[in-house]
């Protein structure tokens, strides 16, 4: 959970913004659909395991 | 220094989800999310030893709160976390889930509150009898 991860998700995030444009720009709305959901499962999981080791650490910190 | 690098993480990530918003709001709230854990991951780690200390001087016979140290710190932590979801919610536009969030922290926080009332409440009567 560093600054690289803030980048490493603005990065999939402008990359699935352009694809979205080129597939919607050439007819296939349907396949910009799915690219869109595809980035956002990626970047869910990467966040997911982050956030779940933020919690722990306040878990293991305040010793809740 | 900490500050310095907490402020330059907070501005690259405002940067990207003002780049994010208008086409994927979605990838500018998860990148919202990731610079406010990040920030707190890097604080979190740097006050440690802080809690550390607070725990072996108060564990000491010598304090007679002892055991209320713990309730505090439990409480500190629900609110931090109650907090940090709150402002997500407020984040992401549902502001009567950041409410009900909130009312969640502020009933966990009271519900670990109560022993420490019940032994002082117990002392209290005990100087009056």
């Amino acid at each position: 959970m560093d600054i690289d991860l803030v980048f490493k998700i603005a990065a999939i995030g402008i990359i699935v913004a352009v694809l979205n444009q080129l597939l919607i720009r050439s007819g296939r709305e349907d396949q910009a659909m799915m690219t869109t959901l595809a980035g956002l499962i990626v970047v869910l999981t990467m966040l997911v395991r982050q956030i779940s080791d933020l919690f722990v650490l306040i878990k293991a910190l305040f010793d809740l | 220094m900490l500050i310095i690098k907490i402020a330059a993480l907070v501005l690259a990530g405002g940067l990207l989800v003002l780049v994010l918003k208008k086409e994927q709001p979605a990838f500018a709230f998860l990148v919202s999310v990731c610079g406010a854990g990040a920030v707190l991951v890097l604080t979190f780690r740097q006050i440690s030893p802080l809690l550390e200390l607070i725990e072996t001087l108060t564990s000491g016979t010598l304090f007679a709160g002892g055991q209320g140290i713990g309730c505090v710190l439990q409480v500190l932590g629900i609110s931090l976390v109650a907090q940090f979801a709150a402002d997500l919610c407020r984040e992401s536009g549902m502001g009567a889930a950041a409410n009900a969030v909130e009312l969640c922290g502020r009933m966990l926080a009271m519900l670990q509150a109560l022993p420490l009332l019940q032994s002082l409440v117990g002392s209290l009567s005990s100087f009056l009898q």
